[in-house]
């Protein structure tokens, strides 16, 4: 450890492999060779062993691509499986991208701290340089002296041997800036493990409390400035976010039909009210039936004899649209009994739209017209 | 072993340059004030990239309506830009990865700053897929983290997400990819330099390296490893992006060979960026010795080779369009020619196919303004081919009464605009500040080109007869 | 430059092993021809496929070679160059089993209903036959300039003739990149003459690359234990074939990928029926197989840097990639329409292909110099101690042989 350590500084590279090979063919303890760009064949001359760190590589790459499968098999088939398209929920070609990144970025970041923990490097790091001149253009070969078979004489004579541009024995103390770097990984690893240790211990005895949201980044959305349309609201009727709407409200662009749901005012509207629609209007006779196919026929049938399908499973049939009040009636009353209803019947206002109505009308006439030809 | 070289074969380093001159032809610039040169450049794309920001700030407050988007065309400029701009990238870890594999040594006088070139361009493309979102600044949902929706995770089958992990990845490999290649570059760097905040600087990010032998053996060991990975990964990356198109219905996007097609096409492009910019380098800052005909030569043939796989992937796609006998198939690649953007589409023909066919001619290859004129050319073919794939297929699919067309807004061409400006605003603070070429890397080759063992003894001679001191 | 004339000898054992195989391949056809013609015409276009394939490889090794101005393979390519010769054999075999044998064919069948005009034009058999005519004769015509050239070399050193085959290296790959898609689509992808993918030609190409550098590298590694060519064909040769082998089944695994991928993905009924009917009964583990054969097992077996430099090992892990090919070949057209395949005749054409594309080859390798010696490159090729060249050691005027 006190031996001083005999540098030898040579103008090319090939000097400092000649000087290596020979260096060791002696047996003398080379420390180290510092060059500006890695020499070809000097870690053979110098005997290192082959670098492990493809096989670190390797073991980050098959635990990226190990996580990165698990974790979407997990989030896509387990936890939440959800139906795209009809891929399967082990849809294993489509995880192969992404996996494959992930082997990417884990075997290549591993490996890069992997080199620099290994070889201690770190940002701030005081560089231990050996001479001003190595990165630029020369090389420089460290041997430790020892007593009897490297002395100093022998091994300067070597370094003359192989075109040497200075020889210089040093101290270590001199020659590196610090006994040991300045980096402790045993330090570092305690304080990490300490910290964690805090983290935990802390989390447990604050508990979590999973009714509690975490932070909300960006709460507009979350705790949106309108009412919520089906919470509590305590200000309102009802303490109902949802509210009707008032009383007399009407749709846009309609008059409201100031008529009660009872046969009186049947009567009166079939006295008020015309038909907007022409009798001879072939189109929307055709509506009409339509309409009437839809809404009307379940319970009075397809010629209005009330013998829809709905009638014959228990439902009161309706009275013929061919009878003798039927005929005698007149549009506008045959237009209130569709809004209001009429004894077993409902109000049909919501599903036929007004204009609907007067088209189901035409198209009633025209059954009963037909039956009469027919008769 | 010695590695010996046919006398055929033009030195890559020329000049007869010694070790010391190398790092000061390299190393020089970066102390020298800054020139005028530099200066008006800087600001002209500063410039620029301040009109970008403006229009990206302007957009993002007010609303992917101050764009051209309509329901048809859902994407047009801002994914265009985004699939140039890494396919630009791509060149970049070519040269350093795959070149590297490939023991071509002339890629050491461009990699350094074909890899910055990659940096820069994919931070370009990062811009696009976040700005085109509607909600920017809930981009962080595309990370898979345990969440309280539900946790409502991402959509691993999505070619979307498999973008924004390979994207990512893709940037944090080449940036240490990079990073490990100027470890070397930056000691040497320190070691020349004064005592000062800029030694301070250099000496933090050199990470104390020494040119310890030991060290230099993993190193390379890491290089080799980072090579070997970033070769798949820029293949898998633009596959990627290709499969954004390739896995949907749409004729003219669902091919099965976009993803290599597209890789050929990233190269292509990307090329033709760094060998543009590599030819002002070396012109501006005098470095002909190092970036020279030779290299311009290479690249020219790999730009020619992945034009004519470009003009292969055409032909294979509208034979098989045609052969197919799908009616959807043969009317997408019909419009194209024929189409309301036939003019682009025969500006990306032009420009792709036919134009680098002039470098089958050696004259060419070696003539700097024609090759110069050429890249430029390339790039813009580039650009048209992703529109055309693009804007074309959406504007004209199965259903004749949803066609629409698309025309760009200001916003756009503003926010297009601005990306050069911010690539081109890192490209010259990179080349101010950093060392533009792997010295390390350059000098081996250097030393490597010379005859053993004369050279030693004259370099020898030379030192002791008070060479540099 | 140092003359050195290595020469090869084709030993007596092989050959005779080879002349048997091709016999029974011979026999084997003939009687599949008679009672199985089904089976034997499409297995006849299988394995002339296969030989056409690996002198396209032998080809573009070549052109590779001199295109990207490569010194360290200079010393072996007179091997790929010998892979040329199976051009012709296998194009004939094509082309009798194109001829032949329409029924391998389905829409050589009028009643069989073509998608679209350009198909119906197309797959027409004058067409189609003059196609696969024209295609051959311009493979064989351009690579065999680069054999013709190559040759010439030999004889007056001159390197006009390396400038000469790097252009015709240039056209070969241009012909051979414009044609090699055109005739996968028409002799196997017409099969299926409903289904189509663009990225066929491309994945077939990366077939033909893995089998044509597994032969390479298998009769490097014959022609090393052999004799002399040892010097020739270092361990570092070796390691660098590896590392292509190893990264061209990586190229192909994710060609494989991109294509079942895109097809699984976009789930369209006219592309998948391609891949459903491979993922049926006995075909299903055949499909894995094909995968684990081409793909996986070298991506494996070849990862570690010792792996790819350890003879036995790499003659294992290329034939596991020749027998992939096979069946790969086999997976692309057999499962159509289900044609209950004959073993014994596949088997016994198969080898016997085998073996007579090695008596092709062996002759084609004694017809010149197995060392290309006033090559300009070639001293990057062959080792080298400090100051000794290391054509010393390979003594003059030997032959190989037993």
């Amino acid at each position: 450890m006190n031996q001083s350590l005999l540098v030898g500084t040579f103008a090319n590279e090939h000097d400092l492999l000649h000087a290596t090979k020979a260096a060791r063919q002696r047996g003398f303890p080379i420390v180290d060779a510092y060059t500006p760009y890695p020499v070809h064949g000097l870690d053979e001359a110098m005997g290192l062993k082959p670098s492990r760190l493809g096989a670190v590589c390797l073991l980050c790459g098959l635990f990226g691509v190990v996580t990165a499968m698990a974790f979407q098999y997990w989030t896509m088939a387990i936890d939440w499986p959800i139906n795209v398209g009809g891929r399967p929920f082990n849809s294993w070609p489509a995880f192969v991208p992404v996996a494959f990144e992930v082997l990417v970025l884990f075997a290549g970041f591993g490996v890069v701290f992997a080199f620099f923990g290994v070889s201690r490097l770190f940002p701030g790091k005081t560089a231990e340089v050996i001479g001003p001149r190595v990165s630029n253009d020369q090389f420089v070969l460290v041997i430790e002296a020892k007593d009897n078979a490297a002395d100093g004489d022998s091994v300067f004579d070597l370094f003359r041997e192989h075109h040497a541009l200075a020889t210089e024995e040093c101290v270590p103390s001199e020659a590196s800036s610090g006994a040991a770097p300045s980096f402790s990984l045993r330090k570092w690893n305690i304080a990490l493990i300490v910290l964690f240790a805090l983290i935990g211990v802390m989390n447990w005895i604050m508990g979590s409390d999973t009714q509690q949201h975490n932070v909300e980044f960006l709460p507009e959305m979350v705790h949106a400035v309108p009412y919520e349309s089906f919470a509590k609201q305590d200000d309102l009727p009802r303490k109902m976010a949802m509210q009707p709407p008032p009383e007399g409200t009407i749709a846009r662009g309609q008059l409201p039909l100031h008529y009660q749901a009872n046969p009186k005012d049947a009567e009166k509207a079939g006295k008020e009210l015309v038909s907007p629609l022409k009798a001879s209007d072939e189109t929307a006779r055709k509506r009409g039936a339509v309409v009437y196919a839809n809404y009307c026929l379940m319970c009075h049938g397809g010629a209005g004899e009330g013998d829809g399908p709905v009638s014959k499973r228990g439902v009161p049939a309706p009275p013929s649209l061919h009878a003798e009040k039927a005929l005698k009636i007149k549009d506008g009353q045959i237009f209130h009994i569709i809004t209001y209803g009429q004894a077993n019947m409902a109000a049909y206002a919501a599903q036929v739209p007004r204009g609907d109505r007067w088209a189901v009308i035409l198209h009633v006439r025209e059954l009963q017209k037909a039956k009469g030809a027919g008769k | 072993m010695v590695e010996v070289l046919s006398p055929l074969r033009e030195a890559l380093v020329q000049g007869d340059k010694s070790l010391s001159q190398v790092t000061d032809d390299v190393c020089n610039p970066l102390d020298r004030k800054t020139s005028r040169l530099w200066w008006c450049a800087f600001v002209v794309s500063f410039a620029v990239m301040m009109l970008g920001v403006v229009a990206m700030t302007y957009q993002i407050l007010t609303g992917i309506g101050t764009w051209g988007l309509n329901r048809t065309v859902g994407w047009a400029f801002d994914i265009t830009n985004f699939v140039f701009w890494v396919g630009i990238g791509h060149a970049g870890t070519l040269i350093s990865a795959i070149l590297f594999l490939f023991r071509q040594k002339w890629r050491t006088a461009v990699n350094r700053s074909a890899e910055a070139m990659t940096l820069f361009a994919v931070m370009c493309a990062g811009l696009f897929p976040l700005i085109h979102m509607g909600r920017p600044w809930l981009a962080f949902w595309m990370a898979p983290y345990p969440n309280d929706r539900g946790s409502l995770w991402v959509n691993f089958r999505s070619p979307l997400i498999w973008d924004f992990f390979a994207i990512s990845t893709y940037f944090l490999i080449s940036l240490i990819f990079w990073y490990i290649g100027l470890i070397p570059d930056l000691a040497t760097v320190r070691d020349r330099t004064p005592n000062g905040w800029r030694k301070r600087i250099f000496s933090f990010f050199s990470l104390g390296w020494n040119g310890s032998f030991r060290t230099w053996h993993r190193y390379e060991v890491v290089y080799l490893l980072l090579a070997g990975l970033a070769t798949p990964l820029v293949v898998s990356v633009h596959s990627i992006v290709s499969s954004d198109f390739a896995t949907s219905l749409l004729p003219g996007w669902h091919a099965t060979i976009f993803p290599p097609y597209f890789v050929a096409g990233a190269i292509f492009s990307g090329m033709s960026m760094v060998l543009c910019l590599m030819l002002i380098a070396r012109k501006v800052m005098h470095l002909e010795d190092y970036i020279t005909l030779r290299h311009v030569d290479a690249m020219c043939k790999m730009i020619l080779a992945t034009s004519c796989m470009v003009a292969l992937a055409y032909g294979i796609e509208f034979f098989s369009a045609l052969y197919s006998g799908n009616p959807y198939e043969h009317f997408a690649f019909m419009n194209r020619a024929l189409g309301p953007l036939a003019w682009g589409f025969w500006i990306m023909v032009a420009c792709n196919v036919l134009i680098p066919q002039l470098l089958w001619f050696r004259q060419v290859r070696t003539t700097i303004a024609v090759v110069f004129v050429i890249t430029i050319f390339v790039n813009i073919g580039m650009w048209f081919e992703r529109f055309i794939i693009i804007v074309s297929s959406l504007q004209r699919d199965f259903l004749p009464s949803s066609w629409a067309s698309y025309t760009p807004t200001l916003v756009e061409i503003a926010t297009l605009l601005g990306s050069f400006g911010l690539f081109f605003t890192c490209f010259l603070l990179f080349c101010r500040f950093l060392p533009m070429i792997a010295v390390a890397e350059i000098k081996a080759v250097a030393a490597g080109q010379g005859h053993p063992a004369g050279h030693s003894a004259a370099r020898a001679d030379k030192a002791a007869n008070g060479g540099d001191a | 430059m140092n003359d050195v004339e290595l020469r090869f000898e084709r030993p007596a054992g092989p050959g005779r092993a080879a002349t048997l195989l091709a016999v029974i391949g011979a026999l084997g056809f003939g009687l599949g021809a008679i009672f199985t013609p089904d089976v034997a015409g499409l297995q006849l276009l299988l394995v002339g496929f296969l030989g056409v394939g690996f002198g396209l490889a032998g080809a573009l090794f070549v052109a590779l070679q001199y295109v990207t101005g490569a010194g360290w393979s200079v010393g072996l390519r007179r091997v790929p160059e010998a892979m040329i010769a199976l051009l012709p054999v296998g194009g004939v075999m094509v082309l009798l089993a194109l001829v032949a044998f329409p029924s391998i064919y389905p829409w050589t069948d009028p009643e069989v209903h073509l998608h679209g005009d350009l198909k119906h034009a197309w797959l027409q058999r004058p067409f189609f036959l003059a196609r696969a005519v024209v295609y051959l004769l311009i493979w064989t015509a351009s690579a065999y300039a680069l054999v013709r050239t190559s040759r010439r070399q030999d004889a007056d050193g001159a390197i006009s003739h390396t400038f000469a085959n790097r252009r015709w290296s240039a056209l070969f790959l241009v012909l051979f990149g414009g044609t090699f898609w055109l005739a996968s689509y028409d002799w196997l992808m017409s099969r299926e003459p409903n289904w189509v993918s663009t990225m066929y030609g491309l994945y077939n190409f990366g077939g033909l690359f893995t089998s044509g550098l597994a032969v390479y590298l298998l009769l490097v590694l014959w022609l090393r234990q052999l004799g002399p060519f040892r010097a020739v064909a270092t361990d570092k040769h070796l390691h660098d074939l590896g590392k292509l082998l190893f990264a061209m089944c990586i190229f192909w695994l994710y060609l494989w990928y991109c294509q079942y991928m895109l097809v699984w993905f976009v789930n369209n009924p006219e592309e998948t029926v391609h891949y459903i009917r491979r993922q049926e009964g006995i075909w299903a583990s055949l499909f894995s197989i094909n995968v684990a054969l081409n793909g996986v097992i070298p991506f494996l077996v070849l990862l570690p840097k010792a792996m790819k430099q350890n003879t036995k090992v790499l003659v294992n892990v290329c034939v596991v990639v020749l027998v992939g090919r096979c069946l790969d070949l086999y997976l692309m057209t057999f499962p159509e329409d289900n044609r209950v395949p004959a073993l014994a005749v596949m088997a016994a054409m198969t080898l016997g292909a085998l073996g007579l594309y090695f008596l092709v080859v062996c002759r084609a390798l004694g017809k010149a110099s197995l060392l290309p010696r006033h090559d300009p490159f070639l001293m990057e090729s062959l080792p080298h101690e400090h100051g000794n060249h290391g054509l010393s050691s390979i003594s003059t005027n030997s032959s190989e042989g037993t």
